[in-house]
């Protein structure tokens, strides 16, 4: 990926985070799970990566399934 | 071997958890510490054991299961967490210590708690439990089954109880879990404290609790939770801020699998397959001379276990000679469960228990009579 495309999701903790991978590995978008690095206060460590371009379809669903991230990043 | 000790721990287990603690342990990996490959795969094991007990137990977030070591554990923390100084709490007369020396030691901090007395058969009737609601009453706390009387308590009617006077209601669901219908939602349940060795067929060490979305608790134990690292104190989040330390990875995969295992042959066949186990053991205990059971006489309203007394022989001779001369495992004593024992008026002399399992049949049932007649006929 290219580097202004790493957008990284953060939830409050790693069972929301797997309920998250858990949902969108049904779907056609595709992700990473990455470290977070500690400067980012929030969230648990753990961040769902994906491409720029699909942030506002992925943000919508996750909101629709009512886990959306506490932040959104770009590392 | 003969394994009548299942309200202990519950053995065999289903093949499927033996393979899953099997392969899972040898995969290694730890939930929630660092972003590999190895820790995902625990953090993900994790989350689907609490999706399981979601499944069986009505729980609508699993972000509120919260696993510990056993019951007794869980019991303390919400027992230990959810009360303060003033508060009252109302419990049964057939508890476990588990909920018994919380509350005991509570009193130290000005908690309070009065024991609403059961029948002698371990029946509680929940209008009983009404008239020693107090203004200060905080919590019902009861177990929903006996672990030495077998006596099922109306957990149905004890939550509409507890949620007319605007208490909370836990339950205690060592003995029931994995046999009998339990719904959160439905039964009002705001704490549920299970163990995950018993009925619920997974290995021994591994037990958790629900708590409703808005309790406020505070967890018995600080440390590393994989999370918020930077904080010097525990972060508030569910459901790894309630849980420090390591948790028993291959043990709650393990569970899973045997919450699977429940879910796939279905409560209701489990149940019946123990209905029908004890009613073969009741009719034949009761054809016995000099043997009084403990508990209801009708198989319906007790769970899987069932306690006796013997005119002639103490229940630790007879469960001796049953274990050295047929290789048959029972148990003899007060079954940690004192005030059970006091409402049977066995506090003296304990009992001898035989608790089934749903891996057994009518022929080991047989076995076990014939050996019985034996020991104390002889
Ligand atoms: C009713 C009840 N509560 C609590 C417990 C304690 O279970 P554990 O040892 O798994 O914490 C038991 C089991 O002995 C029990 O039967």
């Amino acid at each position: 990926m290219e580097e202004q495309s790493k957008i990284v999701l953060i939830f409050t903790s790693v069972h929301v985070t797997m309920k998250a991978e858990k949902i969108l590995k049904t779907l056609k978008w595709a992700f990473l799970l990455v470290p977070v690095p500690p400067f980012v206060n929030e969230g648990c460590g753990i961040g769902i990566q994906i491409a720029s371009g699909d942030l506002p379809e992925v943000q919508a669903y996750l909101q629709k399934n009512e886990i959306p991230p506490i932040r959104v990043v770009m590392i | 071997m003969l394994y009548f000790d299942n309200a202990a721990t519950s053995w065999p287990k289903p093949e499927v958890v033996y393979e899953t603690h099997n392969r899972v342990f040898r995969q290694g990996g730890n939930a929630g510490r660092g972003v590999n490959q190895s820790s995902l795969r625990a953090g993900r094991l994790l989350f689907e054991t609490r999706e399981a007990l979601c499944r069986l137990f009505g729980i609508p977030d699993s972000e509120r299961v919260v696993f510990t070591q056993n019951v007794t554990e869980a019991l303390n923390v919400g027992l230990q967490g959810l009360l303060q100084s003033g508060d009252h709490v109302l419990t049964s007369s057939v508890e476990h210590n588990a909920v018994v020396r919380p509350l005991e030691y509570l009193r130290e901090r000005g908690v309070s708690y009065t024991v609403v007395p059961c029948s002698r058969e371990g029946i509680l009737d929940p209008a009983d439990v009404e008239s020693y609601i107090q203004p200060n009453t905080k919590l019902l706390c009861f177990t929903h089954a006996s672990n030495v009387l077998g006596s099922i308590l109306p957990i149905i009617e004890l939550g509409q109880v507890a949620k007319r006077h605007q208490c909370l209601f836990m339950v205690d669901a060592a003995q029931s879990g994995g046999v009998l219908p339990i719904q959160v939602e439905e039964q009002q349940i705001d704490f549920l404290a299970f163990t995950g060795h018993k009925g619920l067929m997974g290995p021994q060490g591994v037990g958790g609790f629900y708590a409703k979305p808005g309790i406020e608790l505070h967890s018995l134990i600080y440390g590393g939770t994989g999370i918020h690292s930077q904080e010097l104190k525990q972060p508030g989040i569910w459901p790894e801020g309630m849980e420090s330390g390591t948790r028993n990875i291959p043990g709650i995969a393990a569970l899973g699998a045997g919450i699977e295992f429940i879910l796939d042959e279905g409560l209701e066949k489990i149940r019946q397959h123990e209905v029908n186990l004890m009613t073969m053991l009741l009719a034949g205990l009761r054809k016995l001379p000099e043997v009084r059971i403990l508990g209801p006489q009708n198989p319906n309203r007790r769970v899987g276990l069932v306690s006796c007394m013997f005119d002639r022989h103490s229940p630790e001779a007879v469960s001796l000679e049953l274990d050295r001369r047929y290789d048959i495992v029972t148990r003899a004593g007060l079954h940690c469960a004192p005030l059970a024992h006091k409402t049977a008026g066995t506090l003296k002399t304990g009992a001898l228990r035989f608790s089934l399992s749903y891996f057994q049949t009518e022929e080991d049932i047989q076995s076990l009579l014939a050996a019985l007649a034996s020991v104390i006929g002889g």
